[in-house]
């Protein structure tokens, strides 16, 4: 017998696109470099001049403005990128508005910065632009977007009418020759760079001698780990989230070899009941004509087995981990080389917590390559220590060094300890950071005294990283060199030739003290 | 007037031996569930769509009076209301003249029984009783069976039984099979609703593993609440209750039906629901045989919206019949 009854539907509930095809019909005319350049300077000279409270009142007008947008946004996204507009009302605009908000109440904090900034990256969608610009508009700079996207230029279009001083926020291609021409104006002191890791590290080679201060947002796929406790039907969930197609860059699934037929089971079910269709109905999960690309699952058989795997190749840059047991949960993001791992949940974001690798003031890469190959091995052994192991050997090398400079090495050995941010984001959800070691660092000293060299290594060293230095021979060196002694070899490595090297086994350039790096760890609780 | 009957192409869930294995490792994450129901609330069903899914509403419903001062009238009223829920205007409206939308069932207290039989002859609603020393459950269990078959022995085609939370705070599943499988039995061939008084159990860890336990033990609907605990059905406890039924589908190839109870207030919680059904579960747990809402008030809720939606009406209590 089948049922009498007719089968229930959602019906038509399509946004208004009209602005959003409008907007798109216009002729989009892209400045060249040097009067989008001109403009922005322009614009930012009386920009920087006003009074961070008021720069912070006008970014909070423009996060306001976008909220009132949304659907504008939501339309363009989908009319652009076929990315559904459920997705951009609940997920893109929200972490877009958090940023503008959380920027403008950073504005009073500000040293303010001077010049432009340029932000680099194709395709990585709108919160990541805005979380991109928004430092930079908070901190008295204008943006020049290298970017042919409707939504960067809808984007430069808010801001205008949110009330930044006209010109602020510019767009230019995003060609080779654009970018090369923007990397060559003196006027742009900051690139901050949204895009894969080989790309940001040639870059990176490519700032290292002019200056400019820089930040990466390195993009990559997500691991998905689901241990043998997970709750399936969750992980399935996180899982579906992870392929539709909106801002990530691919998903890789590592799935215990005794839950994986379940898992698999499950997840072809989940999958067959997105409901695809137009992106301008609020309804559709998937555009009818974009396929979600269902990955292989890798089974693993332990836990360590699941880190080995998410780490190699080591382009994952977030982790979202399915376990029911705190300590595989804990255990496995502690171990993860991602700078974002979710434990039980997925594609958590707050501006608060840390996704970019900032780099200050680049500095010079003094090293070969036997150096750096060794130095790459000694960190390894250095950073598997645990860090009250690692504080007692710096203890032993401050001892060696006179009176000032290991109460100094003291000092900075106890700030590296300290620093770090956890918070509640919503009831039943928190993050917290965990120092995370970078690697190999290319550090050149802010100043040649001994004093300054203790400065520049000290917490690179207590954080797990190995050292390069930069430094010329003289007593200062000397003076390290013997304190030294006691630490395995290669962990400090001198040099006084400059070498540019563009090499992925160096993490990173620094004038002055290393940043720390902290990976962001979120967790979702309840009962 | 149609008769519903139950939909023979779905048979009745017979139950199955009792697996630890199938449920003891099971894990259920609140916070996930909850990620899950805030995405389910972005559904927007269309306005002209609306009208459709409240009548479905109705028809899912097991229009309930369990109060201490229920009389024979006060039942006899319930079952009117329950063959006709909406005014004659707006069935015409709904274009239903030939097949006037009605209850699923008809809920009351086993003393009550006879009076709804007796008001709902003809009518093909069937009469649902609780039983099992509801809402507590705390009755011995001899006196637990003998209520259930006094109900049947009256003519209710449906029995909500209660489970012995105990077993459940001190896991002890085999005694909870044990007696929900005695309660199946004394039920024979009316259908079994068993209330896991999720509120009780708190976890929804605990809200998983009782469901698959009586769905083994041969529930042929599980039900959240008994509609007297704190907390009555919520959408993160009825999501984990519509795995917990997927799962037993996967793993025992038999079919279980779902009716959250109390809690339930408005057409907007209707909607709320059916649209949890749907996603999570498809079309047929969408309709009676299925799918029930337990509810009291929640009826006038959708009359007045159905009202507004169909002639204008501003929600106005007083324009439609008291149930």
């Amino acid at each position: 017998m089948s049922s009498p009854f007719a089968t229930l539907d959602y019906g038509s509930a399509p946004v208004n696109a009209e602005a959003a095809r409008s907007f798109l019909a216009q002729a989009a005319p892209q400045p060249a470099v040097a009067a989008a350049q001109k403009a922005a300077s322009a614009a930012a000279t009386a920009w920087r001049k006003t009074a961070p409270a008021l720069r912070a009142q006008r970014l909070r007008a423009l996060a306001r403005h976008m909220e009132q947008k949304a659907g504008f946004l939501a339309a363009l996204a989908a009319l652009d990128g076929k990315v559904p507009v459920a997705s951009t009302l609940a997920q893109v605009v929200p972490r877009a508005v958090a940023a503008l908000d959380h920027f403008a109440d950073q504005a009073p904090l500000l040293a303010g910065a001077p010049g432009l900034a340029a932000v680099l990256g194709e395709g990585a969608g709108l919160a990541a632009l805005v979380e991109a610009v928004a430092p930079a508009l908070a901190a008295g700079q204008g943006v020049v977007i290298a970017s042919a996207a409707p939504m960067a230029r809808a984007f430069a279009a808010l801001a205008a009418a949110a009330g930044l001083p006209g010109g602020l926020v510019q767009t230019v291609k995003n060609d080779p020759s654009t970018e090369q021409a923007l990397l060559a104006l003196a006027a742009i002191t900051h690139v901050s760079f949204t895009g894969p890791r080989a790309k940001s590290l040639a870059l990176r080679g490519q700032l290292a001698a002019t200056g400019k201060t820089a930040s990466f947002t390195l993009s990559g796929p997500t691991v998905l780990i689901v241990h043998d406790d997970a709750d399936l039907d969750a992980a399935v969930e996180a899982a579906a989230h992870l392929l539709w197609p909106g801002e990530g860059h691919g998903v890789r699934l590592h799935v215990q070899e005794g839950v994986a037929p379940r898992f698999s089971g499950k997840l072809v079910n989940r999958l067959s009941r997105l409901r695809l269709g137009d992106p301008l109905d609020a309804n559709t999960d998937l555009a009818a004509d974009v396929k979600p690309v269902l990955p292989d699952i890798t089974s693993f058989r332990t836990p360590d087995e699941a880190v080995q795997l998410a780490n190699h190749p080591g382009d994952a840059v977030a982790a979202s981990v399915w376990s029911e047991n705190l300590s595989f949960a804990l255990d496995t993001a502690a171990r993860l080389r991602c700078a974002t791992v979710w434990l039980n949940g997925v594609n958590h974001h707050a501006p608060a917590a840390p996704a970019v690798q900032h780099f200050p003031r680049p500095g010079k890469n003094p090293a070969t390559a036997e150096m750096l190959a060794a130095a790459v091995k000694a960190q390894t052994a250095w950073a598997a220590l645990a860090p009250a192991a690692r504080a007692e050997k710096l203890a032993h090398l401050a001892a060696s060094l006179p009176a000032r400079a290991a109460g100094l090495a003291h000092r900075l050995m106890a700030a590296g300890d300290a620093t770090g941010v956890s918070r509640r984001v919503q009831p039943g959800l928190v993050f917290f950071t965990l120092p995370d070691p970078q690697g190999v660092l290319a550090v050149t000293p802010a100043s040649p005294g001994l004093e300054g060299l203790v400065t520049a290594v000290l917490p690179a060293l207590a954080a797990g990283n190995a050292v390069l230095l930069h430094s010329p021979e003289g007593a200062a060196r000397r003076a390290l060199e013997v304190a030294a002694a006691h630490l395995p070899p290669a962990l400090i490595s001198f040099a006084s030739a400059e070498k540019i090297l563009a090499d992925e086994r160096l993490a990173g350039s620094f004038a002055g003290t290393p940043p720390a790096r902290h990976k962001t760890v979120w967790a979702a609780f309840g009962t | 007037m149609t008769v519903h009957t139950h939909d023979e192409s779905i048979p009745r869930n017979t139950g199955t031996a009792f697996h630890q294995n199938w449920f003891a490792r099971a894990q259920v994450n609140a916070a996930a569930v909850g990620s899950r129901v805030a995405d389910l609330s972005r559904r927007r069903i269309a306005r002209e769509q609306e009208p459709l899914w409240l009548t479905r509403a109705i028809e899912c419903m097991d229009l309930t009076t369990l109060a201490g001062d229920d009389t024979r009238g006060r039942v006899e009223r319930l079952c009117a209301k329950a063959m006709s829920p909406l005014r004659p205007d707006l069935v015409l409206a709904l274009g239903r003249r030939d097949n006037p939308p009605h209850v699923a069932a008809v809920c009351v207290y086993p003393a009550m029984v006879p009076h709804a039989v007796k008001a709902l002859a003809g009518s093909g609603i069937p009469v649902a009783s609780v039983a099992t020393g509801f809402p507590a459950g705390l009755t011995p269990l001899s006196a637990r069976l003998a209520e259930i078959r006094y109900a049947v022995a009256e003519g209710a085609a449906e029995i909500d039984i209660v489970i012995f939370r105990e077993h459940v705070l001190t896991q002890n599943w085999q005694a909870l099979y044990d007696e929900v499988a005695a309660m199946r039995e004394a039920c024979g061939a009316a259908h079994m609703k068993a209330i896991l008084a999720t509120g009780d159990l708190r976890t929804l860890r605990n809200v998983h593993r009782a469901a698959m336990v009586a769905m083994m033990a041969g529930a042929d609907v599980i039900k959240t609440s008994t509609g007297k605990e704190e907390v009555n059905a919520t959408l993160p406890v009825s999501l984990t209750m519509l795995r917990a039924i997927r799962d037993y589908q996967a793993l025992s190839g038999q079919t279980v039906g779902f009716k959250p109870a109390g809690g339930l207030r408005t057409a907007a919680d209707a909607l709320a629901w059916l649209t949890l059904m749907k996603e999570e579960l498809g079309k047929a747990w969408t309709e009676p045989d299925l799918f029930r809402i337990g509810a009291s008030s929640l009826l006038a809720s959708i009359e007045q919206r159905l009202d507004h939606l169909l002639t204008g009406a501003a929600p106005t209590p007083h324009r439609h019949t008291l149930a």
